[in-house]
Order: C-alpha cells, then sequence, then structure tokens
C-alpha cells in the first residue's frame, strides 16, 4: 500500500555522546523525502550503554539498516561514509579540578616541548658543527681568524625562528595563512590512524556490534 | 669587497642557514610526531598551537645561549627542570622514532609476540633509562 521510501544516512567515524541512550539522530545525520520519517528513523534508539562510565562501542552500519529494516519495512536505507563508527560514551560529570587538572597537563606538555626543543637545537648546532662552520666561513671570506660570534651567528639566530615560523604557520594565535598548522595536521591523522585501529581491533575480537 | 656589501652577504647566508635548519629540525620533529603523542596522551590537543609557540621561543632561546655563550642565572632547580623536560622529549622522540620505522611491529611479525606488549615498551623504556644512568653517572659521559 505504501510506495518506497528512502532515506540516506551520513556516518563520521567517531561521535561522542553524553546520554547513555544512544539515538541514530546522534550519530548519523539523516535525509529522505519526508521530514517524519528522519524524525521517526532519528528517534530509533541504537544503543544503550549499560554503566555510567566512559566507554567507546564500535558499530557497523549494517546493524542501523537492520534497526530501520525492523522499524519501518518500508523504508529503502542508503548508507554513505564509513562503513563503521565508533560511538564514545563520556557521562557528562562536573569534575571541580578538571580544569586545573587539564592546565597541568599542558604545562607539563610544554615544559618538556620547550627543553626538548632547546636541547634539540643545541645537539644539531654540536651534531653538524655550526661551531666550526660560522669561522671557517669567516676565514674563508676574511681571510683571517674572528674571535667571538659575529654577523653569521646574529643572522642565523634570526633564521630559525623565522624558519619556525613559516614552518608552523603562526606565532601564538596569529597565522600566516588559513591552512591548518603542521601539528594539526598530524594530529587528525594520528587521530584517524586511532580510530581505524580501534575499529579493526573490535572487528578481530568480535566486540563490534554487527548483524 | 667593500665591508658592507660582505656584512649583508653574512646576514643574508646567515638567514638562509637559519631557515634551513630549523624547518629540517621541525619537519623532523612532526613527522616523527613528538609532540602530537604528547598531546593526544595528556588529551590537550586544542592547546597545540600553544605548543608551537613554545617549540619557537625555546629553539630560539636555546639557540642564542649556544652561538654567544650566554651566562644567565639559573639555580639547582632550573637545571633539575631542564634536565627532567628535555629527558621526557628525547624519550619520546626515540620512542617515537622506533615507532615511526616500524620496529615493533616488525619484530612481534617476525618473532610471532602476541602477548606481553606493555613488558617490551617497559624493557625499551627501562633500557634507555639505564643507558643513560650508566653513559653519564658510572662513565661520566665519556
Amino acid at each position: 500500500m505504501s510506495r518506497e521510501i528512502t532515506v540516506f544516512l551520513q556516518f563520521d567515524q567517531c561521535v561522542l555522546v553524553k546520554q547513555n541512550r544512544v539515538l541514530l539522530s546522534e550519530v548519523a545525520s539523516i535525509y529522505g523525502s519526508e521530514p517524519a520519517m528522519r524524525q521517526k528513523i532519528g528517534a530509533l534508539e541504537l544503543h544503550r550503554f549499560p554503566k555510567e562510565q566512559k566507554e567507546k562501542q564500535v558499530f557497523s552500519v549494517m546493524k542501523v539498516v537492520e534497526l530501520i529494516g525492523r522499524a519501518y519495512p518500508e523504508v529503502t536505507v542508503t548508507p554513505v561514509g564509513e562503513p563503521d563508527f565508533i560511538v564514545e560514551y563520556k557521562p557528562e560529570k562536573k569534575r571541580k579540578f578538571e580544569k586545573a587538572a587539564e592546565w597541568c597537563k599542558t604545562g607539563f606538555v610544554a615544559l618538556a616541548v620547550f627543553f626538548g626543543s632547546a636541547f634539540t637545537i643545541v645537539t644539531f648546532n654540536k651534531d653538524a658543527g655550526v661551531d666550526e662552520i660560522f669561522p671557517m666561513i669567516y676565514r674563508l671570506t676574511e681571510g683571517a681568524e674572528r674571535s667571538g660570534p659575529g654577523e653569521l651567528e646574529i643572522a642565523y639566530s634570526l633564521g630559525l625562528p623565522l624558519g619556525i615560523i613559516l614552518f608552523f604557520n603562526h606565532f601564538l594565535r596569529k597565522k600566516i595563512d588559513s591552512d591548518p598548522t603542521p601539528l594539526q595536521v598530524q594530529m587528525r591523522q594520528y587521530e584517524k590512524d586511532v580510530n581505524a585501529t580501534i575499529i579493526e581491533n573490535a572487528t578481530r575480537e568480535g566486540k563490534k556490534v554487527d548483524v | 669587497m667593500s665591508d658592507w656589501i660582505r656584512t649583508m652577504v653574512y646576514y643574508g647566508v646567515g638567514i638562509s642557514f637559519g631557515v634551513a635548519v630549523a624547518a629540517g629540525l621541525f619537519a623532523f620533529i612532526t613527522t616523527v610526531g613528538v609532540v602530537t603523542r604528547l598531546a593526544a596522551g595528556t588529551k590537550t590537543a586544542k592547546h597545540v598551537m600553544l605548543y608551537e609557540s613554545i617549540a619557537i621561543v625555546g629553539v630560539t632561546a636555546a639557540n642564542l645561549v649556544d652561538l654567544f655563550q650566554l651566562q644567565f642565572a639559573g639555580g639547582v632547580i632550573f637545571r633539575a627542570l631542564c634536565g627532567l623536560f628535555s629527558g621526557v622529549f628525547v624519550g619520546c622522540l626515540a620512542a617515537a622514532l622506533a615507532e615511526v620505522v616500524n620496529v615493533f611491529p616488525v619484530m612481534t611479525r617476525r618473532i610471532k609476540l602476541t602477548v606481553g606488549m606493555a613488558w617490551l615498551v617497559l624493557a625499551f623504556a627501562l633500557g634507555k633509562g639505564f643507558g643513560a644512568w650508566y653513559h653519564l653517572i658510572i662513565g661520566n659521559g665519556k
């Protein structure tokens, strides 16, 4: 009696939820020609986390197709995007020192980056023999030894921060162009690798929610 | 060659050296993913731009101190901080480097190791620590 309805669902690789009841509308963007059906599908419950604690669960899109097929057999589901996705459940808890703890951790990493990069440049200078190359250039161009650092050292010291600013594409919050910085790119790449590994592990250990 | 031309050349050459070295060094650090891992481990990825800025300050300051032999007042606390945190960073660098070149996956596949990965990592860390201690404390860094 009813005509066929097609619904498109797009999934992201990883979604963060705060409630233990996970609805389809939270994990996918849903499009279909009938808004009422979109609403009904969005309200379907995909999963319920049993405990009030941080947890990650991997789902196959097939599970979603089955869920919709059971509730609304007249609907044709067309999934787009990731074939598997992660739902990360993080119950909202107000911890007092969360902000302070985060700044402590940031401070820790900042100190490691500061002293670490300082250490690295000095080891580079020593390893590459910068303190021999500059005197050599003075000797070749002036025909005599020089005592102490001069123009080359000053310019090199200017060039270093300049190079890093060019490379990282910003200083403090001021960006040179609108591209993300290399570390931001690397960060996303790392995140993607982690997500892919979580999905692979869940598949291999049979912990993925599948049909 | 008059003096000021030579000075200009020195500055041009020096700045080029600096830019090239900085780009190379930070391309290396970024590719190896030390800061990324530190940020991921502490879940502070949103402060990544702050870390980049701090790296710029750190490199500039240390390079000035190194090349111009600057002396500054730094007590035992500064030395402890400096040693501890450069240790943390170099440790991460070593571990990340081993990871990037796929030492662990290749070795575990070769000898079919499936359990005890955590122990392997612990052994790696202890080995680094022991090596540094033996070289610097017992062997006096020679």
